[in-house]
């Protein structure tokens, strides 16, 4: 909180023009009353079999949504539990009959596979128009408007050319992914946009991949030189058996030598993923960076001073608390990272009081209820 | 003094107007600090339910909405008007309810874990194609190829032992044997899946005759027909995904972290039970095909005796006077060199732990297990 309060005071003294025109938002929830919420949303969710899963939802965001401010003003979540359980048990049976074409044939689960790849984009859009549509500040509801070609561009064609360019055209394809995601929402009629570049997404890429080939050379080299210091070439020879007379028979290693041996190839193992982790949640520090210094709803500008490393730290250390504690600090976690990225996030703007409701929205608030399914949460 | 403050938001424009949401006896009214009066009908007042720490948002039909952060008042209000419900946020607010919760969540996850997920996938295991027991057999077979080069025996001695297996056998399909040579895994044998068994040369040469190998091959068989390796590994799956499903927000980090520690297991020997229910399984076939099940004592002797197993399908005891014992212990007999027993007190009591917490019974267990499943298949009728 103190540092919250510093980094705004630096902030005045840096831009006191711009100061008077921003509104910070700000994150209320704290660790042990989420904790409370989602153990019992946990435990009712077991007793009905997943059931319950869909007001677990609906309540762990009403209390995310609740707790966050904005000009004096919280957020709010307004699904129905029932349409979300509906769009839950559609995305099971497609997840069923996903699963169970493929343990009857290749072919078949190679069908059903490519039908939900064709359907996904589809799915996207009814997520995101579902989750807009029900979350509102100050009585005013936000919206998607995302069009079904646009989406399958997004969401199939720019991938499989990421994919075809065998990874170089991936950032520019999440580029494309990112640009319908942020331009389609919209908040009342004012329209959102990004001003995000492909340029970006190349520059985080570049780092993030920079940030696992150095790791991977480090845990190679690393994995070497403990190799040679904990089998010197005489030991190994030693404890090797080699049939002169039948070179093909499998070696014998002396256990004693190998169990050392089976447990480096067990923290080279843990060193890799942890490679792969660390410069995951490396993209996904400068990535939300970038993403949300460049959204603009109508005139207002959503700006934010994140500190990418700091970002990281709080991702990377959650992650490691929720393994140890096997989930359990999973409520803290989530808190926790709120509690950094609200605080850190502003709205240039020169006036909130007239955003205006949009006509579609007020006529059809209920709808389209089959969104849910995958659980797509968009940080908007 | 029933009245509580809030904002007042029309549904139409982002401007929020301070108002107090007041209430009577049968009616209700919107006091806009701007001024005026707007009643509501209390018939038509949606509220949110209370969830601790959130705002509650009232509306009454139209565009406009009411939110209030007063929890108190709020509740005040619900009582007043005989608004059931609130028994949720009740919970959620005692930090009481919460441990229990927790220590129930944990029980009930456990409990479904160790005990229904395996009842499940006993029964399940029989609904699998025959293909997934092909492919599953193949894949280990292709997976332990480094430790089961292929035989050294003739050929006519393989087909004779298939041949002799089968003869024996009552069932319509038997599975594929496999032979091996293996020093790595020495005198063994192992159920690949339902629908393959796969035995060692050495195991062959270890046999005294035919009828002892015919006795492993009925365990083996055991196992195959009462698909012990599908259940294992739907049971493995099935923890896989329970542990995506309660961590969704670990990542795959942890996934795989503790996917790695709970396959383990799931991959690794039979538990007693199977084991037992294979070598009940053998015992009855010994004696429909009317030959003596000791055969099995006898070849478990040998076995315990020469004990090199590893891949412990077959698993060894621990010497109960521990004067001298070549079992190594599971980690140490993947290599297969021929560990002897430490000294060292110290490592000597590790192995004895080891042993008790390993899954396959003792030899000397089982033995008594199959004797008294012989007295009681002799004693039925």
């Amino acid at each position: 909180m103190n540092e919250t309060e510093l980094a705004r005071s630096s902030e005045n003294e840096s831009h006191p023009a711009e100061a008077s025109a921003a509104e910070h938002f700000a994150f209320h929830g704290n660790g042990a009353e989420y904790f409370r919420i989602w153990i019992v949303n946990l435990l009712l969710s077991i007793l009905t079999i997943g059931v319950y899963s869909a007001w677990a939802k609906v309540r762990t965001k009403r209390y995310f949504y609740g707790n966050t401010e904005l000009a004096g003003d919280r957020f709010e979540y307004l699904a129905s539990p029932i349409a979300i359980l509906k769009g839950r048990l559609i995305g099971v049976a497609l997840l069923v009959i996903y699963t169970v074409a493929g343990t009857f044939s290749t072919l078949l689960g190679a069908v059903a596979g490519g039908v939900l790849a064709l359907l996904l984009p589809l799915i996207f859009i009814q997520a995101f128009r579902f989750n807009a549509r029900n979350s509102a500040w100050r009585g005013i509801r936000f919206g998607f408007d995302g069009e079904v070609w646009p989406a399958y561009q997004a969401y199939l064609l720019w991938p499989l050319f990421g994919v075809l360019t065998l990874g170089i055209g991936l950032p520019y394809a999440l580029y494309r992914i990112n640009q319908y995601q942020i331009d389609n929402h919209r908040f009342g009629e004012s329209l959102a946009s990004s001003s995000a570049i492909g340029g970006g997404f190349y520059r985080i890429a570049l780092i993030s991949v920079g940030i696992f080939i150095l790791m991977f050379v480090m845990v190679v080299v690393a994995a070497a030189v403990s190799f040679d210091a904990w089998f010197p070439a005489e030991i190994l020879a030693e404890s090797v058996t080699i049939d002169p007379e039948n070179p093909d028979a499998p070696v014998e290693v002396d256990p004693a030598v190998m169990a050392p041996f089976l447990l480096l190839g067990f923290l080279g193992y843990f060193a890799i993923l942890l490679t792969v982790f660390i410069s995951g949640f490396a993209w996904e520090a400068m990535r939300f960076r970038m993403v949300f210094n460049r959204i603009a709803l109508a005139e207002n500008r959503v700006r934010n001073r994140i500190s990418a490393p700091r970002y990281f730290w709080i991702l990377f250390s959650n992650m490691l608390l929720i393994t140890v504690t096997l989930g359990m600090f999973t409520p803290w976690a989530r808190v926790r990272r709120s509690r950094y990225l609200l605080p850190a996030m502003r709205l240039e703007t020169s006036d909130l009081d007239h955003f205006v409701a949009a006509e579609a929205d007020r006529t059809s608030a209920q709808g389209d209820e089959i969104g849910e399914a995958f659980d797509l949460g968009i940080g908007i | 003094m029933n009245e509580i403050e809030g904002s007042w938001f029309d549904g139409d424009r982002s401007r929020r107007r301070g108002a107090r949401l007041r209430w009577g006896s049968g009616a209700m009214a919107l006091l806009p600090e701007e001024g005026g009066r707007i009643s509501i009908d209390p018939q038509r007042l949606q509220m949110s339910s209370p969830l601790p720490g959130a705002p509650t948002r009232l509306s009454w039909g139209g565009e406009d909405s009411f939110v209030a952060i007063d929890e108190a008042g709020i509740a005040a209000m619900r009582r007043d008007l005989a608004l059931g419900g609130g028994w949720l946020s009740r919970l959620e607010k005692r930090m009481s309810v919460a441990l229990g919760a927790g220590i129930l969540c944990v029980s009930l996850v456990a409990a479904f874990a160790f005990w229904g997920v395996p009842a499940i996938a006993a029964r399940a295991a029989f609904l699998l194609p025959v293909e997934v027991s092909d492919d599953l057999g193949d894949l280990l077979l292709e997976e332990l190829e480094t430790w089961l080069p292929p035989s050294r025996l003739p050929e006519t001695r393989q087909a004779g032992l298939v041949r002799y297996f089968t003869s024996r056998d009552e069932t319509d399909a038997s599975p594929r044997v496999e032979f091996r040579a293996s020093e790595i895994i020495g005198a063994n044998a192992l159920t690949l899946s339902a629908t393959m068994v796969a035995f060692t040369d050495e195991l062959v040469m270890l046999a005294e005759d035919d009828l002892e190998l015919l006795a492993v091959y009925f365990h083996e068989l055991g196992h195959a027909e009462l698909r012990h390796v599908e259940q294992k590994a739907l049971t493995a799956s099935a923890w896989l995904v329970m542990f995506a499903l309660f961590t969704g927000d670990i990542g795959v980090v942890g996934d795989l972290l503790l996917g790695s520690v709970l396959l383990g297991p799931a991959l690794g020997p039979f538990s007693r039970a199977l084991e037992r229910e294979a070598d009940a399984f053998a015992v009855e076939r010994l004696l429909a095909a009317g030959e003596s099940p000791e055969a099995m004592i006898s070849i478990l002797e040998k076995l315990e005796a020469q004990s090199r197993l590893v891949i412990s399908i077959h698993g060894t005891a621990a010497d109960e006077n521990g004067s001298e014992r070549n079992d190594p212990a599971p980690d140490a007999a993947i290599s297969g060199a021929e560990a002897t027993v430490p000294e060292d007190t110290g490592e000597g009591f590790l192995l004895r732990l080891l042993d008790i917490i390993a899954s396959h019974p003792p030899t000397e267990e089982r033995i008594q297990y199959i004797e008294s499943r012989i007295a009681d298949q002799k004693a039925a009728p």
